[in-house]
Order: C-alpha cells, then structure tokens, then sequence
C-alpha cells in the first residue's frame, strides 16, 4: 500500500513541474492608462493641403463611451502620433489664430486662450457627455511648410483647459502635399470664306468666285447672289467690310446706290444688301449658330447700296459660323452705254481681338 | 550419523521453513487483492485549461487512458489546492475555484454514452468536484478500454483567483475517480473505484506585451506627362496638341493629361481622395467644367469642356460616384466636381491600403467661341485618413 502511495506522489509531482503554463498576451494598442479607450473614427479633413495655406479644418471622432467632458486638447507634432512621445511642432503650422465654426455631439466648445501655434484646447463648461460623434469646423489653420506627413494627437479631459488626466486620446496622420498645375493655351482664329455657294456651313465646300449676270435690259432687273461664312473666337466679334467699285466699262459707269434703294427697271443701278427679299426674289436672312448682324443699311429686304469700305455685317462677341448671303442687283437705263461691265469686289472679315 | 540426520533435519527445516515463507509471500498479495480491490492508476492523464489567467473563465479538457476494463458508473473530478493524492481525506478546494452549481460537461472518447445512455453532471462540495452519473433505461455501466482515452469537456470552469506571487504558489490539483457503481463521493475514499489518478496544474501571471503601431498616412501626386514619372516629378504639365511649333488647346480635340497619385495608409477605416479646384480659367474667361459626368466630344458647345476621370484605379480602391466614366463611344466621360474652395471625392478606400498607385486624366477641349488666351487650372488631391 505505502509502495503504491510512494508512486502515486511522484507520477503527481511530475505534473506539477509540467503543468506550468505561462500566458503571453500581445497588446497590439497603447495602454497608457488603466481605463483609456482610444478614440474611434477620428479623421481630420483638410480643405488645401499645399504646404503653407491658411485653410480649413474639420476634425471628427467618436467617445466609445459616456465620460465627463470639460476640454480637449489636440496637438500637432511632425515626428509621431504617439501620446507620450516628444512632440516636435510641424515647420510653419499655426492653429493659434484659427477660429471656430460649426460644431457638432454635445457642442459648447470654445477656443481656449490656452492655445498655442501647435496645440489646440477647445473648452466646455465640464458635465457627463453620452457616447457618439463629435466634429469641429476650424478655419484659418496655416498648414506646414513642408510637403510631408504630419500627426495630431487628440485627448479628452473632464477638466477645462486640458488639465488633469486624460480620458480617452487617439492619433491621426495627415498628408501636406504640392497641388499641380495644367495650363492651355487657346489661339486667336478667325474662320472666313466666299464662294458663289457654301455647302454644309464648310468651308472646304464653298465653290465659285465668278458671277456672270448675263445680258443687261432696261426692261428687267438682273440679280445674283453670293455667300460668305465667317467664325472666330476673337472676344471683341468681328466685321466684315465691302471694299471695290461699281460696275465699269472702259469710260463708261454703272452708277451705284450710294442710298437704301429699291431695285427700279429701266434707271441705271448696282446694289446689294444681306437678307432676304421679294422684289426681285433673290437672297436669304443669315443662317448659322453664330452670333452677328447685318449693318442696317444692307438690312432692309428689297432695298439696295454700295459704297466701298462700309462694315456689312458685324458681331460684338465671338461667334460660332455665320454664313451671309450676298444678293446683288443691276438696272441699266436705256441710256447706258452699251459693253462689258465689270468689277471685283472685296469682302474682309476682321476679328476683333 | 545422528549429527548428520540432526542437519538434515535442520536443512529441511530450514527448506521447510523458507518455502513457507516463500509460500507465505506468494500467497499475501492474493490474499490482500481478495479482501481489498486496488484502484489502478489512469495513464496519460491531463488537464487541459483553455485560460490560465487567475479568476479566468475557461474550459477544462479532462482526459486519461483508463487502467481496466471494467465498466463504470460513475466518474468524480475533484479540484483540490492541497494535494493530488487520490487517497487524501482532505480536499481543499481552489480559492475562488467554480465549476458551478450547474456544470456544463461534455463527454467523448471511451467516455462517449452508449445508445440511449448518458452522463449527468452535477456539483459538489461548493462547487468544486465534478460527479458524472450514468444513467438511462438499461444503462448501468459503460464498458472501458485501455487503448481509448477518456474525455470531459468542461466548459464555464472559474480558475482560481490565488496571486502567483511566489514560485508554486498557483498549483492546484485534479483528482480523478472512477467507480463501478454508483457511489457517494467523499474525499480520498477509494470504495468502487475501478481507476483513478491525479494531476496538477497551475494558473499563471499574464506576461503583457506592447507593441505601439503609430498612424500613418503617406501621399504623393505627380504628372505623368509627357513621359511616365514617379513621386517628386513636376506637377505643372501643358494641356493640348502640337499645330505648328506650339502646343494648343482647339475645338479639333480633345486633350488629355495624366496625373498619377500613391496612397498608402494604416487607417483603420480607410481613406478618401478627394480634387479641389476649378477649371482652366484666364481671368475673367473658363472653360466650362464637365460637372455633370458627360462626355466631352472636340468642340462641342455645351455641357462643360474640361473633366477628369479615374483612368486607372488602384487594387483595393473604389471610384466615387461621377469618376467613373464608364461611357467611352462616342466621348470619354469626364467630370470635375469641385471648385477653388469645395471639394469632390474621387476615389476612396474602406481598409487600410500598401501604397498603391492609380491615375487620374484630365481631358480638355475648347468651343469655337473659346476667348483666346492662356489658361490655368490650380487643383490638388487631398488624402483624408480615417482611424
């Protein structure tokens, strides 16, 4: 019996030097305190981020749970996040002249005269605050000078002016960054083109240079039209401008309309205007996006002139394509003399830059 | 002669005498094992604690290889701090010790109950002894091998609250008895056992380790033109096409510029990118930002003539809705949601994210009536972490 006892005690003994577990727990979070909770969904958004800026701050977090609230400090730092750690201030911030504006959770915060350029204590009258979200609006925060992460450090007190033990904390990194610049540069165009007709509002469709108004009779009138189309991006508009003279052959002279005529058979006339008319039926009113508008004088429907370098048409702003049709008549008298008249006439669109 | 048969007499005697005596010693064990049935002692026996935080709740894994065949009725686990002597009239139990009033066991192994069968556990001297009782129609024993371990698993067990302020001073023991029928358990009484044995164990000090992750947040932005830079690049970068020796922005084309961004960030809750800035302006005159996400043919004359879009996304991040143009015929969507003083969040990242690398491309075109000029447009990507 005292054999089997004797082995029994070893076999225990045994186990005992065996069974001595020890426990390794990994904290993976700093515990500074006993009862410190770090500060959850905490973030603060800066509006420019470019080195230097006075700009906007809105910091936000969370309290995990119910706590009395008198202050709480945030202080920037440019080497760590870490409470506790040495604090070295972010090169050029400056929270000290920043003002206060929305806020939102248990509100009453004002900016304590505590501040300095790189910690921030914001004050309340001290009372017990449920759980939940708190965020501040601050304005005129000048960032760091440096491109480069940088910390803040957030504490909860139950006293005013950060004093005391420190509830709850928490750290957040943010990012000073250089903006980007893109640059363009538009030129200044002009797009204007003549032809007998302009398909399609193109250009490179515009087809004719030559009108031939045939026999002349003092009995009818001959008309013909021509168009021209004009674009620009000039800021000012544009003008075009009717320069060259009046039918001529040799000596002889098909006299202009230096007024707002009608088209008379039978009296010696040459004219034109830019619009649409009846008598005779010849013409079209301007077409086109663009901005723009024929000179009075050529506006009138069924009423003529020509005098070299007056402004036919015209915008005051940049306009997209206008295309203006030319509508042009001749009257002789029985007394013209008889030949080949002819003329070149020349239109100039100026963009006015 | 006489001698001679005197010392053979004693030499028998003396044989006579020793054989008895050998007799005599053979016999005793059988005797004793007639009059006395010898608990064997359990092998590979163990308590397996799933905490051993003093005061811990945990789960007790109790296990043994029995010693016999012979089937049991009964099973007590008795916790003592004073010794594991399965024949010690004292058991103190552990200060602080539970397994509660209403333990919660689970058996397996040789101990799994046979068809219709089951263990009832229940809890004795405060809580502190364990009793499973065999019970169910026609289940008197359960049948033990010597090869099968047993195992209770014993869930909701409070460890002793002793400090382990001195070397040993944490051991407690587990005493383990099983019985043939059932029986009232008293502490190191031995009657219908069949096995039993002790174990020891120990609760212990927690060794805390800390470990400081800091936040971080890192963020570069750089242009990506006209060649494939990297981090510290310039950021200034001339929107438009080559007519003639000079670079212009027309309504022909449309014009692009890449801008690459990296963002790397532990932040728990992740983070977004947002732009701000306005369009390409040149004093009083702009280009009408896309703010409406549409596309941005050459030329056109309405609906904003300067955007941007995610062209390449990073692994991990999501595109904020108005950045994703996903609409490519006949136009690249494009989209600028800011302005000089709010701004538009483009991409963004619920979870912490290892330094990746996306793009953003800007596209322009000027109208017709473009006034001409040189034009600027001052925007940044800001990163805001959330921890």
């Amino acid at each position: 019996m005292r054999h089997s006892l004797a082995v029994r005690t070893i076999h225990a003994t045994i186990w005992a030097w065996l069974a001595m577990p020890i426990a390794i727990i990994i904290a993976g979070a700093l515990t500074f305190n006993a009862v410190a909770a770090q500060l959850p969904d905490r973030s603060i958004a800066i509006s420019s981020t470019l080195p230097g800026a006075t700009t906007n701050y809105a910091i936000s977090f969370a309290l995990s749970n119910g706590e009395t609230l008198g202050s709480i400090g945030i202080q920037f730092c440019e080497n760590s996040p870490i409470i506790g750690q040495s604090c070295s201030a972010p090169s050029g911030f400056n929270i000290q002249n920043a003002a206060l504006g929305s806020q939102s959770g248990p509100g009453g915060f004002s900016i304590s005269s505590l501040t300095t350029a790189n910690y921030l204590i914001l004050n309340r009258s001290p009372s017990v605050v449920p759980s939940g979200p708190l965020s501040f609006n601050l304005s005129g925060v000048v960032n760091p000078s440096a491109v480069g992460t940088f910390f803040a450090r957030i504490q909860t007190y139950a006293e005013t002016n950060a004093s005391g033990s420190s509830t709850d904390y928490g750290g957040i990194a943010m990012a000073a960054t250089n903006g980007y610049t893109i640059s363009a540069t538009v030129p200044p165009y002009i797009l204007f083109c003549l032809g007998v007709t302009i398909a399609n509002h193109n250009c490179s469709q515009s087809q004719g240079n030559f009108i031939d108004f045939g026999d002349l009779s003092p009995l009818a009138t001959n008309s013909s039209e021509s168009q021209m189309l004009i674009q620009t991006n000039a800021q000012n508009g544009y003008s075009i401008i009717l320069s060259g003279n009046t039918f001529i052959s040799g000596n002889n002279i098909l006299p202009s309309l230096s007024n707002d005529e009608p088209s008379i058979p039978g009296t010696s006339q040459f004219g034109l205007n830019l619009v649409a008319n009846s008598n005779p039926a010849i013409g079209q009113n301007p077409q086109g996006p663009g901005s723009g508008n024929v000179s009075p004088a050529y506006a009138t429907p069924n009423t003529f002139r020509f005098n070299s370098g007056e402004v036919i048409a015209s915008s005051p702003l940049a306009s997209n394509y206008k295309i203006y049709t030319i509508s042009y008549i001749l009257n002789i008298a029985k007394t013209q003399p008889s030949g080949v008249y002819a003329t070149t006439l020349t239109y100039t669109g100026i963009g006015n830059f | 002669m006489k001698r001679l048969k005197q010392l053979h007499l004693a030499r028998n005697t003396i044989t006579s005498l020793s054989a008895l005596a050998l007799l005599t010693i053979g016999i005793l064990p059988a005797v004793i094992a007639s009059d006395t049935a010898i608990a064997a002692t359990v092998t590979s026996r163990s308590v397996s604690m799933s905490a051993s935080a003093p005061g811990a709740s945990a789960t007790y894994t109790i296990q043994w290889t029995p010693a016999s065949t012979t089937g049991i009725a009964q099973v007590n686990v008795a916790f003592c701090s004073n010794s594991p002597i399965v024949s010690d009239t004292t058991c103190t139990a552990p200060t602080g010790f539970s397994i509660t009033a209403s333990p919660t066991a689970s058996e397996s192994g040789g101990l799994a109950p046979g068809s219709g069968c089951s263990w009832t556990a229940s809890s004795l001297d405060t809580n502190s002894v364990l009793q499973l009782a065999y019970s169910g129609s026609g289940c008197t024993t359960l049948t033990q091998s010597t090869s099968t371990a047993d195992t209770i698993s014993l869930s909701s067990v409070t460890n002793p609250t002793t400090t382990c302020s001195t070397y040993g001073a944490c051991t407690f023991y587990a005493r383990i008895y099983t019985y043939s029928t059932a029986t009232t358990y008293s502490a190191g009484s031995l009657t219908n056992v069949v096995d039993d044995g002790g174990v020891a164990m120990s609760t212990a000090t927690e060794i805390t380790l800390n470990a400081t992750v800091q936040e971080e947040l890192s963020f570069c932005v750089w242009s990506d033109s006209p060649t494939s830079n990297t981090c510290g690049a310039s950021n200034t970068v001339t929107i438009g096409h080559t007519v003639g020796a000079s670079t212009v922005l027309d309504d022909t084309a449309v014009d692009t510029a890449p801008f690459d961004f990296e963002l790397g960030t532990n932040a728990s809750h992740g983070a977004t990118v947002s732009v701000l800035g306005d369009t390409l302006t040149n004093g009083s005159y702009t280009i009408p930002a896309d703010t409406t996400d549409a596309q941005i043919c050459a030329g056109q004359t309405s609906g904003g003539n300067f955007g941007l879009w995610v062209s390449t996304l990073p692994s991990g991040m999501t595109v904020s809705s108005g950045y994703t143009a996903t609409t490519t015929t006949p136009c690249q969507e494009y989209n600028l949601g800011s302005t000089a003083t709010t701004t538009s969040e483009v991409v963004s990242t619920s979870a912490p994210i290892n330094n990746a690398t996306g793009t953003i491309t800007y596209g322009a075109t000027a109208q017709p009536t473009t006034v001409p000029g040189d034009y600027t447009a001052n925007n940044q990507l800001i990163a805001t972490g959330t921890f």
